[in-house]
């Protein structure tokens, strides 16, 4: 479980972390199938209730989590080049991309539930609380490891011998954005 | 500066304007079964390419690229089908 891989372009990647990854994202599939076998016995209330959605802060968000998992790339690319104060800021980058990502979140969840919209609302906003709920506290987790990798590098010994933390906590952070990818077009677009 | 320039970043923005495209075929086709499929296959292929670029899965052993690509793949399927169900 612990063991390193190591490749001949010196990228490093603890196995445990892509387990942990792939269990997370088998999650998500498993919810992800449930949500279109549901949505086939009434297409309409789906299509109704998405129609409640606000599809603007659904596409911010998207490009919030795509310009934070670049930041991300950076980060990494900063570290491999001996340059882990780069790497810190754009760690921090990616850190206020998520923070801005939560405040749309509750945003939106505050206008849902304003307009009496809640998880008891009908099965569409049930999978959409669920989904997008589950999602959100994935981001809460990768601001809390983005952070943590943010003061650990002000270590000089980490900064020399933590790269495969920081990659792991790299590829966790595009995972969360790789789920968006696919929760933004299932519940706020597709017909 | 040197730290932006990486075929990465290129993806990144190719990744940007997938979304844009993604919103305009949203706006503009909204409902019919080409729309939904040209969404649910940007989807798929924007995933692809941060699994692929950013991940840098391709530096794993294969298993993983398989385990990937098969989880995609069903993902994918599940999608395409469901919404070719439901709109035709």
């Amino acid at each position: 479980m612990n063991s390193t891989v190591k490749t001949d372009q010196g990228h490093r990647a603890e196995e445990g972390i892509w387990i942990f990854i792939f269990a997370d994202m088998c999650m998500f599939g498993i919810f992800f199938i449930t949500f279109m076998y549901e949505r086939l016995k009434s297409p309409a209330l789906y299509i109704e209730s998405q129609l409640q959605l606000n599809q603007a802060l659904g596409m911010i968000n998207t490009l919030v989590l795509l310009i934070s998992s670049w930041f991300v790339v950076l980060a990494t690319r900063a570290l491999h080049r001996g340059r882990p104060k780069y790497s810190s800021l754009f760690l921090g980058l990616a850190f206020f991309c998520g923070a801005v990502f939560v405040v749309n979140k509750v945003i939106e969840y505050s206008e849902k539930i304003e307009q009496g919209i809640s998880i008891l609302t009908n099965d569409f906003f049930m999978f959409y609380y669920v989904l997008t709920g589950i999602h959100l506290a994935h981001v809460l987790g990768g601001m809390v490891v983005l952070f943590v990798l943010m003061r650990k590098l002000k270590n000089s010994s980490f900064q020399k011998t933590g790269m495969s933390t920081v990659e792991g906590g790299a590829i966790y952070w595009h995972m969360v954005d790789l789920l968006w990818i696919l929760i933004f077009p299932l519940i706020y677009f597709l017909r | 500066m040197d730290l932006i320039y990486t075929p990465k970043s290129v993806v990144a923005v190719l990744l940007l304007v997938a979304t844009i495209i993604t919103w305009l075929v949203f706006e503009t086709s909204a409902g019919s079964i080409y729309a939904s499929l040209t969404i649910i296959a940007i989807g798929i292929i924007k995933a692809r390419a941060i699994i692929y670029s950013f991940m840098d899965i391709k530096l794993m052993p294969s298993v993983w690229r398989y385990l990937f690509d098969g989880w995609l793949f069903v993902v994918g399927s599940v999608m395409v089908t469901a919404s070719f169900v439901a709109l035709s």
